[in-house]
């Protein structure tokens, strides 16, 4: 196979994870908005109150975040500035690209395999946030390692196969 | 200076190079934080050396402090406002603002360009984006006055600046991290912001007067007339928008929720509507939902990068260094405010806006703490500083989002949007010189 064949298979893979974690991501949003409103409700009298709903509440937006997070990074949505990149000739575009996935890497790499040992640590202990349920802390660093692994993935592929983003001149002229 | 000072300062210009170069901003500060976090617990007293001793209290203090951000309650609100603007932008609430403006003011002159500003202001309100609204009032407001004989730098200049009146009316994005990092109330910042956007909206207006006054020619009058009946259905029509903010002041300033709470309350009550109505199809109810997990976990990003970043600040005294070196100086308090106003006015030029802000704070907040300033009425004043940079060269992405949808020449836009800069500037020394304008209903 071909490195272009395998950077393919390997680009759709990542793909279909991405889009499943997307998925979860935007559940999560719906669930806070609810339990946010039933907090409310229940406030004023309408038994509705879920015990730890703030607790529940924190961990779905955290699981919202890093759940969106690798899709963010394969349609290149992360934020950034255009000033010298558009004035730039095609192959020191590139190789901003490259240093763009270089520098994701350096900065979530670490922080991704240290989740992983804290996730570890979280499921040998049995460490809870308390409150009524007890929940456990282990599924919340699970997803937050899993999701900062998903964007590593997908930043070593783009450091391998870089995908140059538009020139502003050529968004417009779409 | 300090090894800690120099090491900050020498990560910042490198995290700005690779900005420029079009790193993310979150990838740009996260490994900038990371490698001054990095030395600051790796170099000893003695000035030696020690990676492997630096680098498990560097990645715990790094994952916890990202962890602990990404699960921050006050920051709920953040994907429920975006959430909010989604919806009601595919719904189109945003923009029956923009047509109970149209049908009203049609007759006054400028009026297309004054209901321009109103529609822009409620859409970019509701929406949170600035952006977004340049984007679709570009395509909607600005063919219609330029059909109508506008002068085109008065019909791009009135969308791009109209758009930058969001930030400062609830609710506000910017306003919510803003209180996230200098710990104070989102509710407050909110309110406060309420007649600074006001005054912003009035001041366009007058901008829109003097502008079609001195020169008749570039708004021409039109024969277009609304019957009573039809001006009175333009303003029902904009019921949704209207009971939308109503949810978020009212709820907030009569104490019936929190921001937070708000920010639920409302996206739900526009999804309700919207749905009601028959405004909005599944589909899009789902590419709302699409849309905002992706805006929001960008946002956080960088959020968190810049947490890891004003950590190493505040481990190394840096903030309290410069503000003792600049307090030795003995300038006054308000040179120290021209001073900061000025640094936001640049970099708003280069940068994003939240970029700044989260750049900015770990130094200004202190400094500004230390001359006894009010830190709800400085976020108001920063937040208007930050939208400005939206209409200012070489980076002012409303100017150049219009350019793109309408065709018109980015220059020309820029030129119309130099009339309402000016007014900002007037309305930005207002604020500075009277402080009861953001903190009267606070």
């Amino acid at each position: 196979m071909t490195r272009a064949g395998i950077a393919n298979g390997l680009d759709r893979a990542l793909s279909r994870v991405e889009g499943g974690l997307l998925t979860i991501a935007i559940v999560a949003i719906a669930v806070v908005a609810l339990l946010t409103v039933s907090s409310i409700a229940a406030r004023y009298g309408v038994p509705v109150r879920i015990p730890d709903e703030l607790e529940i509440s924190q961990q779905l937006l955290m699981l919202s975040i890093i759940s969106a997070l690798g899709a963010v990074t394969s349609r290149q949505s992360h934020i950034a500035v255009d000033i010298l990149h558009d004035h730039l000739p095609l192959r020191a575009r590139r190789l901003c690209a490259v240093i763009a996935s270089v520098a994701g890497l350096c900065f979530l790499l670490p922080i991704a395999i240290w989740a992983f040992t804290q996730f570890q640590s979280s499921l040998a202990t049995g460490s809870h946030y308390g409150g009524v349920l007890h929940l456990p802390e282990w599924p919340g660093k699970l997803a937050f390692s899993i999701g900062l692994f998903v964007v590593c993935l997908r930043l070593l592929l783009l450091t391998f196969v870089p995908a140059v983003p538009k020139t502003h001149a050529q968004e417009t002229a779409e | 200076m300090t090894l800690a000072g120099l090491i900050a300062v020498v990560g910042l210009l490198a995290g700005l190079g690779l900005i420029a170069i079009r790193v993310p901003i979150a990838f740009a500060l996260g490994i900038v934080s990371t490698f001054c976090i990095l030395a600051f617990f790796s170099i000893s007293p003695d000035g030696s050396v020690n990676l492997a001793f630096g680098l498990r209290p560097a990645l715990t203090m790094m994952s916890n402090n990202i962890f602990s951000f990404f699960t921050s309650f006050d920051l709920i609100s953040v994907p429920m406002f975006i959430a909010l603007g989604h919806l009601c932008l595919h719904s189109g609430i945003t923009r029956d603002i923009y047509e109970a403006g149209r049908v009203w003011l049609t007759r006054v002159p400028g009026g297309l360009a004054m209901a321009s500003v109103l529609g822009c202001g409620g859409f970019a309100a509701i929406s949170g984006s600035s952006v977004a609204c340049a984007a679709t009032m570009g395509t909607v407001a600005v063919p219609e006055m330029t059909r109508s004989g506008y002068d085109e730098r008065l019909a791009t200049g009135s969308v791009a600046a109209g758009g930058t009146l969001g930030a400062l009316i609830p609710p506000s994005i910017l306003f919510i991290v803003y209180a996230v990092f200098t710990e104070q109330s989102i509710s407050k910042l909110f309110i406060a912001g309420l007649i600074p956007g006001l005054v912003t909206m009035v001041g366009y207006f007058v901008t829109i007067a003097v502008w079609t006054a001195l020169r008749p020619e570039a708004a021409p009058r039109t024969d277009v007339r609304y019957s009573t009946r039809e001006k009175i259905a333009a303003l029902v029509s904009a019921w949704p928008a209207v009971v939308i903010f109503a949810i978020i002041l009212v709820g907030i300033y009569g104490g019936f929720f929190t921001a937070t709470e708000a920010a639920s309350v409302s996206f739900l009550t526009a999804l309700l509507m919207s749905v009601g109505l028959r405004r909005i199809t599944a589909r899009q109810i789902v590419q709302s939902l699409y849309e905002t997990a992706l805006q929001t976990a960008a946002i956080f990003l960088i959020a968190a990068a810049a947490k890891n970043f004003g950590t190493y600040v505040s481990l190394t005294g840096i903030a309290a260094s410069l503000t003792d070196a600049v307090m030795a100086s003995n300038p006054s308090p308000l040179v120290i405010l021209l001073c900061v106003i000025l640094v936001y006015l640049v970099l708003g030029m280069v940068l994003d806006p939240i970029g700044i802000l989260l750049i900015t704070l770990p130094f200004f907040i202190p400094l500004m703490e230390m001359q006894g300033y009010n830190l709800i009425w400085f976020g108001v004043i920063v937040v208007k500083l930050l939208e400005m940079g939206l209409l200012t060269p070489p980076m002012g992405m409303n100017a150049f989002i219009i350019s793109s949808v309408t065709r018109i020449p980015s220059g020309r836009v820029f030129l119309g949007v130099v009339p309402f800069f000016a007014m900002d500037l007037l309305v930005v020394a207002a604020l500075v010189a009277v402080p009861g304008l953001s903190l009267l209903l606070v």
